[in-house]
This record gives structure tokens, C-alpha cells and sequence, in this order.
């Protein structure tokens, strides 16, 4: 019960509700609050044992992936002559030998050295000439405009197909939204979405009821002029704690005031949650690696936060390169790799490292032609994915012949995905544990690529 | 003498129980004696605005209940001109610090001048009486000029805020005149701001923002001499305009700042002007184009049996026009069997995408549909070599000849839109949900509809006539409608800040308000900078919860997150005592500083400086629980030290703002 001179906090209000230690109206409402807290809590909700994280690295403005994941041997020839001043010189590439046979010979961007050794530990796949499909897309088709994206080749449709998985209509909605509206049972008790970004507001994480919860590298919004004890902060804190304390008639004010209320109690179960001392404090990759470690800090927050799956969304660049592409990925390319080799190693040191799997997209490749000096926007791309639940040191989907007016060139070495991100991101759905029979709640598109009795995954990196 | 509404004859006593912890501190010692006060809420009531006025009295000392004997006096005659449940005396129950008494006007048909209602605490062995035994309500009549409580919540609907010079005005004039004046008025364009920006040095696409925010900002008197926007209804029908005919420099730059600045004085021009004119200049503009693919839509090539691009056709239907159901005059959807019925088919779209080909950047420089150079600034051209020119069938059958140029096609097509049955009810729920509630009543949208349709003088479409009718009408104006369970609105987050702003003449000195932006991060809003076509929200979305359950809808909501809720009250409070720009102004001058010379004086004063303060940022609509929060805040800050007074007025300022009621607005 309350008692004299007791400063309760809001978050230990709460804590003391759920023990029924207050008068039965304010139970109720502690109960309704709680129960609104993370959204729906599904009916059928699965109940994981286990801790599973997706982190998607989602680079911007369209990575030129053709000089991340580059041919060599009989395939350096065709790739030299079709960019042309875009070409790496083959005696600079990191040679990779996958496990799986793919036909040509590849290497890294010199850059790469960290992920290079993550790819040759086995922790890391790389997925070739992946992008958004409305269904398995020829030249033909291409030209006779046949159930194309719309908006092929803009960054603001493209970026929000990546991220809705849904490139022939608006749907306004993520797939990682959609994913956590179905599993978020599994995190019933916990006042912090299942999505988190690290990177602002996104379409990827916004389900049809669940709302991501932001963050920046520091953390969390913190409501400020309220917990400090100087000043006149007291005095601020005790009215906004009444004020949310109140309880209306009309829906609109109620859901305003609970939704103002649980917005403050996540901050403080955050930041209790992610207050813990990291093995590793500074990871390489510069800010990417500041937001990589607030990832990290989550993740070590997991069971103060009540959590078993979490989906973490992070960007970092801005990748359109139009001119100088050479030089900026000369620059940008290690950042991108040290930080994986630096978060992978921190995930290894929590021991986490096969609970968490990251995956690069951007919304699409850039055209092999050379602008001069630069490349243009395209289509299919190149992406990695890391972890340790990862099938590593391997190439899937199809490396593509780069030649000029091969039979996937739409024009200027603008290549036509032969996987679609719908596999891609069906097979982390089913990785964080969405049912098969549940894939096209989130991936309307997936019979298109994959057939759901299939005993195999879509694209096998998991 | 007829009561305006069923909820005026209602007057309730509210007995705020104690609310916090602290209070009990003051219980210890049984021996002091009970010591009261009496206070208002509210100095005014009104016949024409039935919100019930409080009379508070409040104890200190004592905790046991005590029965206070009270004499109501003054001009107003009880049940004739007021009503209130309170009996000759009121008991404050035991543990209580503050009883309210509520005191509700009632209309009647009589034209009197000013009545007085007042409460008289009368002695009693039981407590001594602090301060005066009295305190009064000025109940005004119906024939009374227009009050600031209601002018400033018309203004919050109609307009950016409480902005002083409007405020006089909408007081002097009345709203039917009111709004008759700002059709009138000249329209204040956006895009001559940049312009004259780009006329010193490169623009770049954030100043697109804060173009918009100084238009939004500006005084009409910035400087002695000059006058700038004075047409403020039509400013705040285009800002809800470009949430409807959405384009966004939010994922890249790819939109130039003169020609977003061109689109929207597009939607200036038919704010209070003609929905078709909306509907084609919205089509023909470079920005839209750019943003929804249509620029450069070339016809098919049969041979190759290539297609037209199908984004623009999906969404001017959609979004811009008819939606995605056939409608009732009253919003509500027509059924089949049971079923909502589509509107369009994929048929239709891929009719209307090739209406929508053969369109390129225009200009003075432009003449070829293949080398056109970007240029936005002028509507798109026409070439009919790359229109699709064979025959096409629109909406309900209608069908267009082959042989027929770019636009004479596009103007069927835009005319097909405009005469569809769904464009009045469409366009007229989106505009009330933007502007008052988020549920109107299907009577509400019939009526505003049939507006739509025909102004009265046979003319459909007139965008004057629709917003005065959205305005005018009861649902808009009665306190009855502010009081049900889903009465109101959330206030658009990024229009928080900005009716903080001009409500208090945050001008800064320079006129310069460079300082204005970024600020998507604190609100998930501004703008120009929706993250899709759908903008920051739908007029579908809902929070769970209550609302849902409701099967009724709450859009702002959808932003309304974890970190908005958080970082927009940050944003508050360091608006309310620095100034608006979070990250700081370039130059002490260039700083937008709410300026709070009128509530200073009122420091020592709590309750006159709460009251004033809630009737300037919310027309008076503070729930007296809060107000009593907020005062116990004031209260707390010793008259003394030099910076009190601006502690006090911060500190009162920033609590309303965080308050429920100034963010739900009724």
C-alpha cells in the first residue's frame, strides 16, 4: 500500500500491481495496462524456450555489390569489360573458396578482411543477385513490363519492398512487422516492443500492432527534467506521475494517457536492461559499430527485459554513389567489415553467437555500365548474412554473368534478382520460429518462389 | 430557457480524493484546525458554450470530514439561467484537500446583459476561512461577443493555434464571417520564400520545412509596414492537404525545394478554392510525377506488349479521390450481399494508367518527351506521340473514343474522379479527421458531403464551402459533442509545437526561422517528409486498445511511440524554457522564444495563471484534477529567488502542454 513520504516510482507501481497489492479498481487497470502494454498478445501465442535475434543492416541508397562480391578467374574478363573504370583490380581481391559449387570463381573487396575471416570461419554466407521479385521475373517479362515492382530501380519504392517483402502493392507495412505481430506472445510480459531500431523510424518493424520501439547508439528517449533529484525536477516528476495517474472517460484520452505511461515505463525497464557491462566496450566500425554495441546491449538485457525474440533494425551510410563510387567504398567497405568481425566476436563473448543472426539489404544493386566514375540504380544485388546459426562459407542463389545483353541485363548491366527477397526473408521468418503454414500471413508473395510443403528451406543459409 | 443538450442540466460535484502520498505527510497532528479556501476554475461561463465552470474549495490542516454551508449569490438566478447539483452546504469527505462545485449555464432565448454567479462560503466552527468567502462567475449570454475559449478552440481547428492577431479577429468577426474573410483574402504562396533563398545560394531539401513552418509562423505584421499571411484557414487546409495528395522529400532528395514549394501553392490555390482544380494541377505537376512515377509514362508497345506504369492510376484513386470502397453520401460503405464493393478494378487501373502517359517535365526550356531536363517549377507537358491514344474505358462505363490527346484523356479521367458519388463523402471524412474528430457521426460526413456536391448554387467541388461546412456544423461547434467517449481528436504532434508557437509569438527577432527542422525525429512528422504515399498515418489506423475494440479509429495515434511520446514532451519542455529550435539557433536572434509576458505577472497568482494558461492553449478545456496537479506544481516553487516567476510560468506552461487534454483536442 502507499505509505507516507513513499516517492514510488511508476515502474515499481507497476511491479507492485502485478502482486495484487493494490485496491482491486486500480488492479484492474494495472491489469488492463499491462495487457495493452505489448499490444495483442495473441491467443495462441508460442511459448520459445529459446533466444533468437534478427538484426537487419540495411545500407542505404543501394550498395554497388557488384564490387562487393566481385568474379574472378574466366569470370574477371567479362566483369573488367563491362564497368569498365568501375573494375577492382583482380590482384586486390580477397579470394574466397565457398563450400558449395557455384561455377565461378569470387572474391571480396580488398576492404573485407574482417568479413573475410568470418566468411572462412564458417560464419558468414553470402546471397547472390538477390532483390524484389513479384514472382520469378525473365528479360521477357521484364519487357513486357510483366508484374514488375513498382517504381523498379527508385530508392523510396525499393527500399520499402526490401522492407515490406510486398513490391506489387503498398502495404505501408514491414515484414519484420508482420513477423512480430505473430510472435509476440513470446515476449508477453515485456513493456519493450520485440522490434527495436537503433536507426529511427522504419517501415521494415511496423506491424499491424506492434510499434517499434527506438533507440539511438546512447540509448533510449529519456523523458528529461523528470528522474533527476535536483532542482526542480521533483516537483516536475510528481505532477506527471499524477497526471498520468488519472483515469478518463473518453477512449481517446484513456488510450493517450496509457500509451504516454507505458512509453515511460519501457524507458525505465530499458534502461535497467541494457545498464550491464558489455565484454567488449568498443567495437570497430565507427558509429556503425556504436549501434551494433547498443545491439549488443539489448541483447544482454534479454531477460531483464522478458524477452525471447527480438528484431533489431539498424542503417548506416548512404551508398548512392551516382560518382566516386571507387573511393567511397574503399572507404565505407572496412568500416562495414570490421564492425561485423567486432560484433560477431562480442556475440561469441556473450555467448550468444547462435542465437543472433544479421543480414545486410539495401535496396538495390547499382549498374555495372559506369556513368563515369559512377553507377547508376539497378536492381539485383549482392548481400551477406552472419552468425552462428548461419550454413556458413557458402554462395547462394546464383552468381550472374555480368557480360553485356546477358539474358538477365535489362539494359546498362541492370540485372533482373534471381532470388527474391520473399525467400530471403522467409527464411529468417522461419528461422525466429514462424510456422510454415503461417508464411503467407507475412509473405502474401511466397508460393511464388518456394513451395510451402517443401522439407528444405527456401534458400538454405539457415 | 431550453436546455441546449442533454448533458447541461447535469452538473456534477467532483471531490478530487487525495492523489498522491505526500499528502499524507500533512496528517500527522489532528489539533489543526481546518483551514478553507474558495477559488474558480473558470472566471467565465457561457451560454453559448456550456462547459460547466468549477468553483473549488480547498482545505488545508485538517483531514476529517467537514460540511461547509454555502450561499449561491450574485445576478444569475439559480435553474433559470444556471444549473448545479450543489445543495446549501458541501461536505469535503475525509482525507480530501479540494472539492469542486459545478456550475453549468444554460441557454435560453432571452438577451440579457453579463449575470454574475457567486459562491459564498459561510462560517462554521468547524474550519476558519482564508482569503476572500466569496469568488465569481461571469455568465455571459448567448448575445455576447464571441469569447476567447471558444475563438481560441476554433482556432486550433481552423488554424495553426491561438495566434493573437487571429484570435482578435475570429472575436471581432464571428466564424461565418470569419471564414468568409479568409476565403476572400489573398493567398500567401510558399514557394517565393525560396526562391528568394535560392537567390542567394543553394537550397537544400530541408529548407523545403522550414519554408513551410515560417509560412505557417509568421506574424501577419513581422516587421512594421509589412504584411504577410493573413489567409490562415487556407494555410492550414493546404498543410491538411498535402497529408491527403501526399509527396515526401523523406527517403531521398530527389524533390527539388522550389518544386515541392511549387506543388504545394498548387494546393493553396485550391484549399478554398475547386476540388477538380486540386485533382488536375496535382496530376500535372513535375513533383507528383517525380514522386509517383507518372512523369515519363510512356504508351505501351503493342509489339513488345509493354505496359504504362500503373503507380500513378492506383493512387489517384486510392488516395486522392474515391478510395477503395463505394460509399454511402455518409461515409459509410455500400454493401453487396453483405460485402463492401470495390471501386475500381485492376482493369480500371491499367484503363487510367494509360490515360496517364505522355506527360514530361514543361517549361519554357522543354520540348522533347525523350531529353526533357528536369524542371519543376511548371506543370508537366503534353506530347501526344507518347500517349496512349487508343480507346479506354473509365469508371461506371464511361468510355473515351481513341484519337484523343494527353489531356483531353486526363481531363475526362479527372472528371470521371470528380463526378464519382465517393469524392464528396472520401475527401470530406479526411478533411473532418484532420480537422476535428477522428470519428465523425455518418450525419456529420451527409452533411458536409452534400456541400461537396452542391455549394447551394449548383456548383460541385467548392473547397470554400466544405470547409466552412465542416466548421460550422454542430459536431464542430456544440460543447455536447466535446463530451462523449469518443469525442476529438489526438492534435497532430508536429501542430503541438507549432500551436505553442503561435499562440505565443515565438517570432523570432530576425524573422528568420532557419532554425525550424529536423524535427521528424522528436514527432514522426513534418512537413514533406512522410515516410510513404500513405502518409504518417491512415485515416484507418487505430491504437489497440479500447478503440479498436470500438471497431473505431484514431490516426494520430500511429505515431504516437515509445520515443514520440517521450522526445515530443522533451521538445516541450525545452521550447517552453529556451525556445523551439532543439538543437539551438544559429544567432540569438534567429531563436523562437515563447514569449509568456502576459502570464509572468500572474506568478503569484497560481490559479489566474493556470486559467489563463489553459484557455489560451486549449480554450479552457482543462479537467479540474489537472488543474489542481498543475497548481500543486506552481505552488511548490518558492516566491523567491530571482527567477521564480519564469519557474513558475515554465513549469505551468510545459505540465498543460504534457496534459491529456491539450493533447487529445476536443
Amino acid at each position: 500500500m502507499l505509505t507516507e513520504n513513499n516517492n514510488i516510482g511508476r515502474r515499481k507501481f507497476i511491479g507492485q500491481a502485478s502482486c495484487a497489492a493494490v485496491g482491486s479498481t486500480s488492479l484492474m487497470s494495472m491489469l488492463t495496462n499491462l495487457l495493452f502494454t505489448n499490444s495483442a498478445v495473441a491467443q495462441n501465442a508460442p511459448a520459445f524456450t529459446d533466444y533468437k535475434a534478427m538484426v537487419c543492416l540495411f545500407l542505404p541508397g543501394g550498395n554497388d555489390s557488384f564490387n562487393m562480391l566481385v568474379p574472378m578467374g574466366g569470370a574477371y574478363g567479362d566483369y573488367a569489360t563491362v564497368r569498365q573504370d568501375l573494375a577492382l583490380p583482380q590482384a586486390s581481391l580477397l579470394p574466397i573458396t565457398p563450400i558449395n559449387t557455384i561455377g565461378k570463381q569470387l572474391g571480396l573487396h580488398p576492404g573485407m578482411t574482417g568479413i573475410k575471416s568470418l566468411f572462412d570461419a564458417g560464419k558468414l554466407s553470402f546471397i547472390a543477385n538477390i532483390g524484389s521479385l513479384v514472382r520469378p521475373t525473365t528479360l521477357i517479362d521484364f519487357n513486357n513490363g510483366a508484374s514488375l515492382p513498382y517504381g523498379v530501380f527508385s530508392h523510396s519504392d525499393q527500399q520499402e519492398q526490401w522492407q515490406t517483402s510486398i513490391p506489387d502493392v503498398r502495404s505501408g507495412i514491414g515484414w519484420a512487422g508482420r513477423t512480430a505481430d505473430l510472435l509476440v506472445g513470446a515476449n508477453r510480459n515485456s513493456a519493450v516492443s520485440m522490434n527495436i531500431s537503433i536507426s529511427g523510424n522504419n517501415l521494415w518493424q511496423v506491424g499491424n500492432k506492434v510499434v517499434p520501439y527506438t533507440v539511438n547508439a546512447d540509448g533510449a528517449a529519456k523523458l528529461n527534467g523528470y528522474s533527476d533529484s535536483w532542482g526542480l525536477n521533483p516537483i516536475r516528476k510528481a505532477a506527471i506521475d499524477n497526471m498520468l495517474a488519472q483515469e478518463y472517460s473518453n477512449v481517446l484520452d484513456k488510450t493517450y494517457t496509457r500509451m504516454k505511461g507505458n512509453a515511460m515505463d519501457a524507458y525505465e525497464l530499458f534502461a535497467q536492461a541494457t545498464s550491464t557491462t558489455l565484454p567488449a566496450d568498443t567495437l570497430g566500425g565507427g558509429p556503425l559499430g556504436n549501434s551494433l554495441r547498443q545491439v549488443a546491449k539489448i541483447i544482454a538485457g534479454r531477460n531483464t527485459l522478458g524477452v525471447k525474440r527480438q528484431i533489431f533494425y539498424v542503417q548506416w551510410g548512404g551508398w548512392d554513389f551516382h560518382d566516386n563510387v571507387l573511393n567511397n567504398m574503399n572507404t565505407m567497405m572496412p568500416i562495414v567489415s570490421d564492425a561485423m568481425k567486432s560484433f560477431y566476436d562480442l556475440m561469441l563473448a556473450m555467448g550468444v553467437a547462435n542465437d543472433v543472426t544479421l543480414f545486410s539489404a539495401s535496396e538495390f544493386g547499382r549498374s555495372l555500365t559506369s556513368n563515369a566514375e559512377g553507377s547508376d540504380h539497378a536492381w539485383g544485388g549482392n548481400q551477406f548474412v552472419m552468425g552462428g546459426a548461419v550454413n556458413g562459407k557458402r554462395v547462394f542463389g546464383t552468381y550472374p554473368d555480368l557480360f553485356s545483353g546477358n539474358p538477365l541485363d535489362t539494359g546498362r548491366g541492370r540485372i533482373i534478382p534471381t532470388t527474391s527477397v520473399d525467400e530471403h526473408s522467409a527464411e529468417l521468418a522461419l528461422w525466429m520460429g514462424v510456422s510454415k503454414s503461417d508464411l503467407p500471413l507475412i509473405l502474401p508473395n511466397i508460393s511464388r518462389f518456394y513451395n510451402l510443403s517443401s522439407t528444405v528451406n527456401p534458400i538454405g543459409f539457415m | 430557457m431550453i436546455s441546449k443538450n442533454i448533458f447541461s442540466t447535469i452538473a456534477v460535484i467532483g471531490v478530487l480524493l487525495i492523489h498522491n502520498s505526500r499528502s499524507l505527510g500533512q496528517t500527522v497532528s489532528t489539533l489543526t484546525p481546518d483551514v478553507i479556501s474558495i477559488s474558480t476554475l473558470n472566471t467565465e461561463s457561457y451560454e453559448s458554450w456550456t462547459r460547466p465552470a468549477t468553483i473549488v474549495i480547498r482545505r488545508s490542516g485538517g483531514v476529517r470530514a467537514v460540511t461547509i454551508p454555502i450561499v449561491f449569490l450574485g445576478t444569475a438566478t439559480r435553474n433559470t439561467d444556471y444549473t448545479t447539483t450543489a445543495g446549501s452546504s458541501v461536505t469535503m469527505p475525509m482525507g480530501a484537500r479540494e472539492l469542486f462545485i459545478q456550475i453549468t449555464p444554460r441557454l435560453d432565448a432571452l438577451v440579457e446583459s453579463t449575470e454574475t454567479i457567486q459562491v459564498q462560503l459561510q462560517a462554521s466552527t468547524a474550519y476558519t476561512i482564508s482569503g476572500a468567502n466569496t469568488t465569481s462567475v461571469d455568465l455571459r449570454d448567448a448575445s455576447a461577443p464571441l469569447n476567447d475559449e471558444e475563438a481560441t478552440r476554433f482556432l486550433i481547428q481552423a488554424g495553426f493555434g491561438a495566434d493573437p492577431d487571429e484570435l482578435s479577429d475570429v472575436k471581432a468577426l464571428g466564424f461565418s464571417a470569419w471564414i468568409d474573410a479568409q476565403i476572400a483574402r489573398p493567398k500567401g504562396y510558399l514557394q517565393p520564400i525560396i526562391t528568394a533563398k535560392a537567390a542567394i545560394g543553394p537550397v537544400y531539401h530541408p529548407e523545403t520545412k522550414v519554408a513551410l513552418w515560417t509560412q505557417m509562423m509568421r506574424r501577419r505584421y513581422p516587421s512594421p509596414g509589412v504584411t504577410v499571411n493573413t489567409d490562415i484557414l487556407r494555410q492550414r487546409i493546404a498543410y491538411s492537404l498535402l497529408q491527403i495528395f501526399v509527396i515526401s522529400q523523406n527517403v531521398d532528395a530527389l524533390l527539388p525545394p522550389e518544386g515541392v514549394a511549387n506543388y504545394y501553392d498548387r494546393l493553396i490555390d485550391g484549399a478554398l478554392g475547386n476540388f477538380r482544380d486540386i485533382l488536375y494541377d496535382v496530376t500535372m505537376h513535375p513533383a507528383m510525377g517525380i514522386y509517383l512515377s507518372h512523369r515519363g509514362n510512356r504508351k505501351g508497345n503493342v509489339a513488345l506488349n509493354i505496359f504504362p506504369d500503373e503507380n500513378y492510376a492506383r493512387e489517384i484513386m486510392q488516395l486522392f479521390s474515391i478510395g477503395l470502397w463505394e460509399l454511402n453520401n455518409d461515409g459509410t460503405r455500400k454493401l453487396s450481399n453483405g460485402q463492401p464493393i470495390p471501386t475500381y478494378s485492376n482493369v480500371d487501373i491499367t484503363n487510367f494508367a494509360r490515360v496517364f502517359t505522355g506527360l514530361q517535365y514543361g517549361g519554357p526550356n522543354n520540348d522533347s518527351f525523350e531529353w526533357a531536363g528536369e524542371e519543376t517549377k511548371f506543370p508537366m507537358k503534353a506530347y501526344d506521340a507518347f500517349h496512349d491514344q487508343d480507346a479506354k474505358t473509365l469508371l461506371r462505363g464511361q468510355t473515351l473514343a481513341a484519337g484523343r490527346t494527353t489531356l483531353q484523356d486526363i481531363n475526362s479521367a479527372i472528371d470521371n474522379l470528380f463526378n464519382h458519388s465517393n469524392t464528396g463523402p472520401f475527401i470530406s471524412k479526411l478533411l473532418i479527421q484532420r480537422l476535428v474528430n477522428s470519428n465523425p457521426s455518418p450525419a456529420y460526413v451527409d452533411r458536409v458531403a452534400s456541400k461537396f456536391n452542391n455549394n447551394g448554387a449548383n456548383v460541385r467541388g467548392d473547397m470554400g464551402a466544405v470547409v466552412k461546412a465542416i466548421l460550422m456544423d454542430e459536431e464542430a461547434r456544440n460543447y455536447s459533442y466535446t463530451t462523449g467517449v469518443l469525442a476529438g481528436k489526438m492534435r497532430e504532434p508536429y501542430m503541438t509545437l507549432m500551436n505553442m508557437g503561435k499562440t505565443f509569438n515565438a517570432q523570432p527577432a530576425s524573422n528568420n526561422y532557419e532554425s525550424a527542422t529536423y524535427m521528424y525525429e522528436f514527432y514522426l512528422q513534418e512537413p514533406f517528409q512522410s515516410p510513404s504515399v500513405f502518409n504518417f498515418y491512415k485515416p484507418e489506423d487505430r491504437p489497440f486498445g479500447e478503440v479498436t475494440l470500438m471497431d473505431k479509429y484514431a490516426p494520430e495515434f500511429k505515431i504516437l511511440t515509445a520515443v514520440t511520446a517521450i522526445e515530443s514532451q522533451n521538445n516541450l519542455l525545452n521550447s517552453v524554457q529556451n525556445q523551439i529550435a532543439r538543437w539551438g539557433a544559429s544567432s540569438p536572434a534567429n531563436e523562437m522564444k515563447l514569449n509568456f509576458s502576459a502570464e509572468l505577472p500572474l506568478a503569484n497568482n497560481p490559479d489566474a495563471l493556470i486559467r489563463q494558461l489553459s484557455v489560451r492553449m486549449l480554450g479552457g478545456s482543462l479537467q479540474p484534477k489537472t488543474f489542481q496537479i498543475v497548481r500543486d506544481a506552481v505552488i511548490k516553487i518558492d516566491a523567491s529567488g530571482s527567477t521564480w516567476q519564469k519557474d513558475r510560468v515554465d513549469m505551468a506552461a510545459y505540465l498543460i502542454a504534457a496534459s491529456t487534454e491539450f493533447n487529445i483536442q476536443k
